[in-house]
């Protein structure tokens, strides 16, 4: 106790005030994180009632007609070639069908029996997949929604419209993520030969996997799935396919590990502040 | 009454001086408890200044975040397994039959106004928690703060190690979703693998075959009151002998087996551990508005014959995954008995692991014969043997948290994944010993070259009479 009481003077004083202006300077640092948190995604995604996801009548049942790719609802001059009536019906002809057959049944390209929906359509054709060539420059807006409407509505199989997305996401989650992952974003496979990230090709892409089977992957249409399933895991395929991440970054959708990782780096940061805090502030002190 | 006038004149100066907004508590406080020589003593209480002490406090301000989030999220939860048809906000899971578990937690991560944020505070810190605790054992291992007085403090905090990871993969395992239902499925074979006990005890753990039904109103409690409960009552004890043994400390001028050099707690150190829990807060909650973490709805509802790639425990229980992914199928049947493979690995694996970790304190009296009392850190570099012991020890668990994410890391780096899990299983036996030998040398070359003489505590008393010291000194001048 003597050396407590012997030690007492105006050195440790200064100490300690010098330490507090470290506790106010700590409070601006809060203030503006809070207000960053505010600002983050996951936080409204809390504060508005619906998140920021697919709605309904998007992801399920999407109304014939209204291709979902079509990037601005303007409507499009119709190009002056095919004025004729039915220029789905001919624009099809023209395009696509040396590659998918007249009516869809398939040849050089897979059988358009599934691709029951305008909105798995419009991407394919637009972007292409890995055999097919994408039509971005060739078509416009107008003529690839009318393609897209045509395949859907003439071409497909009735059965395939009524597919529906929950019912496609039991089937991916007991037949593809056990490759693919849950989340789609692929897995590891024997050979180097790996599941890919779905969400690198069209959804549509996800059709012709499961009619040709490809590597690793095995076929599933016709003795796995009808035409209706297929089309239903296609349909949860693109409600994946821009993950609805209303908590915020999805780190690669991978899952316990990238998040450990992450974990990681919140304890570094928190070392550091730590190493922050305990800095050694007093050099005035003689 | 020169014991009051003191304890005015010390309260004066921990609530600041005469125009201190704080005097009025200063004042209530000498009413109340005045001439308590107790309070006057504790409220002086030293700290000693190190970023290192800060390890610990990182898990206990988890755990206190972990409660306050987690009882925000109890008011949602259902833990209970009936179906239920979902109709919230989330299209891809419009009408699926899913339990009722999991329907509450999309409806507090969908629906509630920040239920998604405080959920993922509550993940993001409970992964925090365990990396800090981590830590913060390891500094106290490679300091050799765990020696006499403090060894039954380092056994409460290997009890706490196991519980709170415990209590993480509980928390995992209740939404329900594909990954927490993987997880138990694990942990059912786990148990079942204990020869002769084993099935008798996953059907008493699990309420019958997996998947059973009621096993989330199982855990629930569990995870919410029992655990917690212990965690808190044990960590009072650990944070009860940490305040009467205070912290150890680096040696340096002032500084000896009697004396401490720091921060008084009131009012600096007091203000700085408060600053330091808003930021723990502040990053956990930074993280949660920023990383999504656990998105139960895109993994879907567990049904016993899905499953995943990508398929890991949170990160703490990695190391499990690992030996069970890198272990040969020693599936061995004896007569009657048979021991699954998974026995080897998942329970034999961490009985080896652990128990060092429980008699750590004991095992280095029986190699040092040191049973003398220690308020001076080493510094890490100050005792090759034990440095090169913890890098190795370190280094095993570290490969094996590798391949328990080894079809991810597979995947990411675009490599074989047998072959990739060859080269773990070689480095598990490997790189363990090489990194042990190599930390000896080094460390033996940094004594030798005499750059850890200056660290050397000064005074070192052979042999402290009883109990730690009392005296507290700060403010050595000069320090
Ligand atoms: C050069 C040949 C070729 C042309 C031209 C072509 N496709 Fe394809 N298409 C393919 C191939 C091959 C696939 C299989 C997927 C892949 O290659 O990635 C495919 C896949 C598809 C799919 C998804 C699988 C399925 O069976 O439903 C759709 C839908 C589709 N094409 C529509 C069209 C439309 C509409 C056009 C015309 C605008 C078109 N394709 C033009 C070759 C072609
Ligand atoms: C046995 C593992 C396995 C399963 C099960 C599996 N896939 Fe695949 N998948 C693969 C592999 C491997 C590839 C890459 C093939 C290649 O490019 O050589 C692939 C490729 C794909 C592609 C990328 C485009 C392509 O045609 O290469 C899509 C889309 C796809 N799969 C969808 C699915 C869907 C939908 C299911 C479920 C019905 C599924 N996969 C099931 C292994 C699998």
């Amino acid at each position: 106790m003597s050396l407590t009481t012997a030690r007492r003077g105006g050195a440790e004083q200064r100490r300690e005030t010098g330490r507090l202006a470290r506790p106010a300077l700590l409070l601006v640092l809060l203030l503006s994180l809070a207000l960053a948190v505010a600002l983050s995604p996951a936080a409204a995604a809390a504060s508005s009632p619906q998140p920021a996801q697919p709605t309904p009548s998007e992801g399920i049942e999407p109304p014939a007609g209204s291709g979902s790719f079509t990037p601005a609802p303007t409507p499009q001059p119709v190009p002056t070639s095919t004025s004729a009536p039915g220029s789905g019906e001919r624009l099809f002809a023209e395009n696509c069908a040396g590659c998918h057959g007249v009516s869809g049944e398939g040849f050089v390209g897979p059988p358009l029996a599934p691709a029951g929906f305008a909105s798995l359509v419009g991407p394919m054709v637009v972007d292409g997949g890995i055999n097919m060539p994408g039509f971005a420059g060739v078509l416009s807006d107008a003529e690839v929604e009318a393609i897209s409407t045509y395949v859907a509505d003439e071409l497909a199989e009735p059965e395939s419209r009524e597919a529906e997305v929950t019912a496609g996401g039991d089937l991916f989650r007991l037949y593809c993520s056990g490759c693919h992952s849950s989340t789609g974003s692929g897995g590891a496979m024997p050979g180097l030969n790996n599941a890919p990230d779905i969400r690198r090709y069209p959804p549509a892409e996800a059709l012709a996997a499961m009619i040709l089977g490809r590597g690793n992957m095995p076929s599933f249409a016709g003795n796995t799935f009808d035409v209706r399933q297929q089309t239903s895991v296609a349909l949860y395929v693109q409600a994946i396919h821009d993950p609805p991440s209303p908590g915020g970054a999805g780190i690669g959708f991978l899952g316990p590990v990238s998040e450990g990782a992450v974990g990681g780096v919140a304890l570094f940061l928190l070392i550091l502040l730590a190493v922050w805090l305990a800095w050694p502030t007093r050099k005035a002190v003689p | 009454m020169s014991g009051d006038h003191d304890l005015r004149r010390s309260l004066g100066r921990a609530f600041g001086v005469r125009r201190s907004p704080l005097r009025p508590a200063g004042r209530w406080l000498h009413t109340n408890l005045g001439g308590s020589r107790i309070l006057r003593e504790e409220l002086r209480h030293i700290f000693p200044d190190s970023w290192a002490f800060f390890l610990g406090e990182i898990a206990l301000y988890c755990f206190i975040i972990l409660v306050l989030t987690g009882i925000f999220l109890a008011l949602f939860f259902q833990a209970s397994e009936a179906p239920v048809v979902y109709d919230g906000p989330y299209a891809p899971l419009a009408g699926a039959k899913i339990s009722v578990a999991y329907d509450s937690v999309l409806l507090l991560s969908l629906d509630v106004p920040a239920g998604l944020l405080v959920r993922q505070i509550h993940h993001w810190s409970a992964l925090v928690f365990v990396g800090a605790l981590i830590i913060h054992m390891l500094r106290t291992f490679f300091t050799a703060s765990y020696r006499r007085p403090r060894r039954l403090n380092w056994l409460l905090g290997a009890v706490l190690l196991i519980l709170v990871g415990l209590n993480g993969l509980f928390g995992y395992s209740l939404p329900d979703d594909l990954l927490s239902g993987t997880g138990l499925r694990i942990a059912f074979s786990i148990t079942e693998s204990i020869p002769f006990v084993g099935s008798a005890m996953a059907t008493l753990l699990f309420g019958g075959e997996f998947p059973s039904s009621g096993l989330i109103a199982r855990i629930y409690p569990v995870h919410i009151f029992l655990l917690p409960a212990a965690i808190a009552g044990l960590l009072g004890a650990h944070l009860g002998l940490l305040w009467l043994q205070r912290h150890t400390q680096f040696p340096g001028p002032g500084r000896s087996d009697r004396t401490v050099v720091g921060t008084p707690l009131v009012p600096a150190y007091a203000l700085r551990t408060l600053g330091y829990f808003l930021l723990v807060f502040g990053v956990c909650t930074a993280f949660a508005g920023f990383v999504q973490i656990n998105p139960v709805w895109l993994y879907g509802p567990y049904r016993p014959w899905d499953a995943t790639t990508a398929a890991q425990p949170d990160w703490y229980m990695g190391w499990l995954e690992g030996a069970v992914r890198m272990m040969p199928g020693w599936d061995i049947q004896i007569g009657g008995l048979h021991i699954p493979g998974m026995f080897w690995p998942a329970v034999v694996l961490p009985g080896l692991v652990l128990t060092p970790l429980f008699v750590l304190p004991w095992l280095d009296w029986i190699v040092t014969r040191d049973g003398s009392f220690h308020n001076l850190a080493l510094h890490a570099g100050q005792h090759a043997a034990r440095a090169a012991l913890g890098a190795g020890f370190t280094t095993f668990l570290s490969v094996l948290l590798v391949a328990g994410g080894n079809d991810v890391f597979a995947f990411v780096w675009n490599v074989s994944q047998p072959r990739l899990l060859l080269v773990l299983q070689i480095a598990t036996i490997v790189l363990p010993p090489v990194v042990a030998v190599l930390t000896y040398l080094l460390v033996r070359a940094w004594e030798r070259r005499g750059a850890s003489a200056a660290h050397r505590p000064r005074v070192a008393g052979p042999h402290e009479p009883d109990l730690p010291p009392a005296g507290s000194a700060y403010g050595a001048t000069g320090d």
